[in-house]
């Protein structure tokens, strides 16, 4: 005997599944403002995927460094706030990174490098959830507050700039640029080397 | 197969399951292709009154656990594992396991789309592998409850494994985001 019920199930599920992912490519191109594209899956939505506009009331405190990896794991994003000025870092650990300066406007701060590069981002009272666009590809983030030795820290010198990434875990992430030629940044020492600690401030 | 007897009276049922397993391998490794091969999705969603779609995610995936840690007493009911059942049991296992599952869809489509399978760290390669692994058991199933002449143990492995896969999912990803965000909302 044949019962079908389950067979239902699985071909709803399956049909779903490809549905959602064929969906997302067809509707969702590549454009900048995705930050309020609806969610992907009606299972998700309480219908009204509205964004964090309205609940993102709270303000960026006087002074504070967020970091973390993004949604993908693939690049590590750290936001420095002092005042009303931020500094951003996102880079990959071995062949990408940006630097940005933006401007905080209460909860929320969006930076742009004079590369193309850009970030919009949301305090939530705890937490700081945006997108890092480059070009094309976007990179959803949700960090969490890096005190030190955690942070953004940065070495310059005359043909070299590295940036580093030390997440409240220890882990880092970093680029030594080269004269524009990138590779993986050495170790850091967030105790004992010379790097600076960034701050909103710093340009 | 070919080596079964025609007259065997199992031989169709042995095809049957062998012919649902396969169903289920292709699932998974078409999810993990998908997966690797998808260029990642660019997208930051999220749903009001949660402050990250992670958070969303995280929940999800809970409320998830939660209904197949409800699929395991009701089969073990159903097995007369343990005392108490009755028809009631199956109504429940039956919904609350395609609970379960349309819970976990929206949080896989996230992960293959945003994500897609990846083996940055211990975690997340346990995590993509359990998330293929979970739909492609969870086909098998589906296949094997199908039908009546499925071998007895077919149901009890392949649920005792879909659970398995869906408590390694949850505490790869929303026990992580607790531990690591707190548990928020």
């Amino acid at each position: 005997m044949k019962r079908r019920g389950p067979l239902i199930t699985l071909v709803l599920t399956l049909g779903a599944l490809v549905v959602i992912l064929s969906l997302n490519d067809a509707l969702i191109p590549n454009q900048p403002g995705a930050a309020e594209a609806p969610a992907p899956a009606p299972a998700a939505s309480s219908a009204d995927a509205t964004g964090d506009d309205a609940a993102g009331a709270a303000e960026f405190p006087d002074e504070a460094v967020y970091a973390g990896k993004d949604a993908s794991g693939k690049v590590a994003v750290a936001v420095a706030i002092k005042g009303d000025r931020a500094v951003a870092y996102v880079c990959d650990g071995k062949s990408f990174e940006s630097w940005m300066t933006g401007v905080v406007d209460g909860g929320r701060v969006t930076l742009e490098s004079n590369r193309g590069p850009t970030i919009d981002a949301r305090f939530n009272g705890k937490r700081v959830t945006g997108v890092a666009a480059d070009g094309d590809v976007q990179y959803a983030f949700d960090l969490e507050k890096a005190d030190p030795p955690a942070g953004l820290y940065r070495e310059e010198s005359s043909d070299t700039t590295i940036g580093w990434i030390v997440l409240p875990d220890g882990r880092q992430v970093g680029i030594k640029n080269t004269d524009g030629t990138l590779t993986p940044a050495p170790r850091l020492d967030p105790e004992a080397d010379t790097a600076e600690l960034v701050t909103g401030a710093t340009r | 197969m070919s080596t079964a007897h025609p007259d065997d009276p199992t031989a169709g049922a042995r095809s049957a399951f062998v012919i649902a397993v396969l169903v289920g391998l292709m699932v998974a490794v078409g999810l993990g292709t998908y997966g690797a091969v998808h260029e990642p999705g660019k997208v930051a969603i999220n749903v009001a009154g949660f402050s990250s779609f992670l958070a969303v995610k995280a929940w999800l995936g809970t409320l998830a656990l939660v209904l197949a840690i409800v699929q395991l007493v009701t089969a073990l009911k159903i097995y007369g594992k343990l005392s108490g059942g009755g028809p009631v049991m199956n109504v429940l296992h039956r919904w609350s396991g395609r609970a379960a599952v349309a819970a976990s869809l929206p949080v896989a489509a996230h992960c293959l789309y945003i994500a897609g399978f990846m083996a940055t760290d211990a975690r997340v390669l346990l995590h993509s592998i359990a998330g293929c692994f979970f739909y492609g058991v969870f086909a098998v199933k589906m296949l094997a409850l199908s039908d009546d002449n499925s071998p007895g143990w077919a149901l009890p492995v392949a649920g005792g494994a879909a659970f398995t896969a869906l408590t390694v999912l949850w505490a790869t990803s929303s026990l992580w985001f607790f531990a690591t965000f707190g548990v928020t909302f």
